[in-house]
């Protein structure tokens, strides 16, 4: 079984529902970055999903979107940000995955890239524009490197495809909470609850869910209903208008959602 | 670096045998569905509702009404003589696609998904633009159809083609400026991938060029074969036999597949696409996708893409709006790998040169893209003997570029812009 499987097991066994902050490395910069990750372990994070970014980032928003434009002013490859994780490993007592479109993967190498990764402690990829026609490959690579490719299911994927992607998966699944890119908002999706249950019912593996998910209030409401929660623009957000202290701004942010989630 | 896909194709060299793309949007090698999973139950309606209306004759009886009635097909041969007199071999041929319609061969394109979208019963219409054609093109069907069009354009666009940017909005169309990234096509189309993301359910993307998730680059290839079917038809009855050359400029790519596709198994016919140099295939300011991209995956298919060694994509540059795009069409990419068709480049300057040229020969003020394929003669003429019959493809109208041109080529604009 993956590690992670094991890992979400083991929480929902203790009835917490995972906090999983995403972070856009080299935002504001790659040191800060990694500092700011810590951190959010610190403060209670469960899983930690660290983007790479890329230029064209066709499923997130403005908040995404502009940390990614700020990252890449001092450019980093995947193989360099992989590289940095694995000198700061030991630091990290919780599962990360990587978040990041399919080219930069494409370029260094499907195996490559799936081997360095595995190597250097990461325990899977998140890969927004590698739908399931299209993910044999690295699938594969994944495979033979033991960690996991984390497939995206939306609102639109129908029961059948839902049931193949999970059938499919070597890991965890990420829901997609609704229609549309990355980004903050104010109000769940109606009947989120409702939806989960359903996709719960359709599916073996544990799961996330993310896309505008940002309040401790939004996070009660959905525990329970699934086995991990991630905040990404939301936090991005925070990062940017930190004045100064970025990890007391993160921790103050992660730390009253950590407590609603058991 | 090796993908999984089964197939380099095997080089045939008759249309019969020509069937790409495949079930899965591949031509060889080249393209595919890398699209964020909210789309993918959409491409794979659009495919079905695609598959449906060809199969309907109905359809294709109301298509070809609106492109004969209302586009104004068949577009004009034109033999441009003092073109020919002017380089002194072969015989030059013009296809007339600047005398469609909005100026363009975008409306072929845009006449054909409008009737897909009724079909699907969606209400609303998405587009990105570049130079503005495909956006007014766009618009056009819009209001003919009574649907609510939102068209994204990267700022530095709406500059360029301001007059573009005017049309549209006389045709009901919001156009809304993109700022993100270079400002251009291809941060216009990442923002309309993101509108459809987000609205999906009611809303029709139509993509202006053969880019983009199956099964748009052969969707949108089906819509613009027109102008090579005509084209073949025309030589035949006109000179008794087929082009030896057809040219087309090749931003994303849409025109010149239009005008290869029906050639490809005559291999008589050489195809030749024209990539923009910008300011020189040595310089980073091109967007000569095919000459120096490599292969990656973007806007959802694996084709050429000029991109740094860690997978980001540069930024292009062309004097022409529509050929500033980093990437370029899958099937131009498999007909480059075959070699079937090949592809040259002409820089801003040529371009410019080109464009006076047919102004002043012709009497013909043609788009800056097309005036690259018109910038090519000069370098392709010289070797040609005078049994040799080239076909270019005037893809568009240069009225949207006279102000900007106007400021290259010297010319008082009048303070306009």
């Amino acid at each position: 079984m993956s590690r992670l499987v094991e890992y979400f097991e083991s929480l929902r066994s203790r009835g917490r529902t995972a906090l999983a902050p995403y972070f856009m490395a080299g935002f504001p910069d790659l040191d800060t970055s990694f500092e700011l990750m810590k951190e959010a372990v610190a403060s209670g994070a469960d899983f930690i999903e660290m983007g790479m970014p890329f230029s064209d980032p066709l499923a997130d928003g403005p908040t995404i979107q502009k940390a990614g434009v700020a990252a890449l002013k001092n450019p980093f490859t995947l193989a360099e940000l992989i590289e940095k994780f694995e000198q700061e490993r030991l630091a990290f007592t919780v599962p990360v995955v990587c978040m990041t479109y399919y080219n930069p993967i494409y370029q260094l190498g499907l195996d490559e890239t799936a081997q360095q990764a595995a190597k250097s402690g990461i325990a899977g990829f998140i890969v927004p524009d590698l739908p399931l026609e299209e993910s044999g490959p690295f699938q594969e690579s994944c495979k033979k490197a033991n960690i996991d490719l984390i497939p995206l299911i939306a609102p639109t994927s129908g029961p059948d495809r839902v049931k193949q992607i999970d059938l499919a998966s070597t890991g965890i699944l990420y829901y997609v909470s609704r229609l549309g890119i990355t980004g903050a908002r104010a109000e769940l999706p109606p009947e989120i609850e409702n939806t989960l249950d359903r996709f719960r019912e359709l599916t073996t593996h544990p799961a996330v869910v993310g896309f505008g998910i940002g309040k401790p209030e939004q996070a009660k409401a959905l525990k329970g209903h699934i086995d991990g929660i991630v905040i990404g623009s939301a936090l991005v957000e925070v990062i940017e208008k930190a004045n100064g202290d970025a990890k007391q701004a993160v921790r103050n942010f992660l730390q009253p959602i950590s407590e609603v989630l058991g | 670096m090796a993908t999984t896909q089964d197939l380099p194709a095997s080089q045939t060299g008759t249309t019969e045998a020509y069937q790409w793309p495949n079930e899965r949007g591949y031509f060889g090698d080249y393209g595919g569905r890398f699209a964020p999973e909210t789309l993918m139950t959409a491409l794979a309606e659009l495919q079905e509702a695609y598959a449906e209306a060809r199969r309907d004759s109905a359809f294709h009886e109301e298509l070809r009404d609106l492109l004969t009635n209302y586009a104004g097909r068949e577009t004009p041969l034109y033999e441009a003589r003092r073109l020919t007199e002017h380089y002194g071999t072969g015989r030059i041929f013009l296809k007339r696609e600047d005398l469609l319609h909005t100026g363009a061969h975008k409306i072929n394109n845009t006449l054909g998904q409008i009737l897909l979208a009724k079909r699907m019963g969606k209400s609303r219409i998405i587009a990105e633009t570049g130079a503005g054609q495909h956006g007014v093109a766009t618009a056009t069907v819009a209001a003919l159809f009574g649907y609510d069009c939102v068209v994204y354009m990267g700022e530095e666009d709406t500059v360029r083609q301001r007059l573009n940017v005017i049309r549209m909005n006389m045709l009901g169309a919001e156009v809304r400026p993109v700022t993100s990234g270079a400002k251009t096509l291809k941060d216009a189309t990442n923002e309309a991938m993101r509108d459809w993301v987000t609205h999906v359910e009611n809303t029709h993307y139509i993509i202006g060029s053969v880019v983009g998730p199956h099964p748009y680059p052969g969707m949108v290839r089906d819509f613009h074969a027109v102008i090579g079917e005509e084209t073949k038809t025309a030589c035949q009855k006109r000179l008794g036999r087929l082009p030896s050359h057809v040219i087309a400029c090749v931003g994303g790519g849409s025109n010149a597949i239009g005008m290869f596709y029906p050639f490809i198994g005559d291999s008589e016919v050489q195809l030749i696409g024209v990539e923009a140099a910008g300011y020189g295939l040595g310089t980073d300011k091109h967007s000569a996708s095919l000459t120096k991209g490599t292969n990656g995956v973007f806007h959802a298919s694996h084709i050429k893409v000029l991109q740094e060694n860690g997978g980001q994509v540069k930024l292009p540059h062309s004097i022409s709006a529509g050929l500033d795009y980093p990437g370029v069409g899958p099937e131009h990419c498999h007909l480059h790998q075959t070699g079937r068709a090949h592809y040259e480049s002409v820089t801003d300057k040529e371009a410019l040169e080109a464009f006076q040229l047919l102004c002043l020969l012709e009497g013909i003020v043609p788009a800056l893209e097309s005036s690259h394929a018109i910038a090519h003669l000069d370098k392709l003429m010289p070797t040609l003997s005078n049994d040799d019959v080239v076909v270019v493809n005037l893809s568009g109208r240069g009225d949207k570029d006279v102000s900007s041109v106007a400021g290259h080529l010297g010319f008082d604009s009048g303070g306009n812009e």
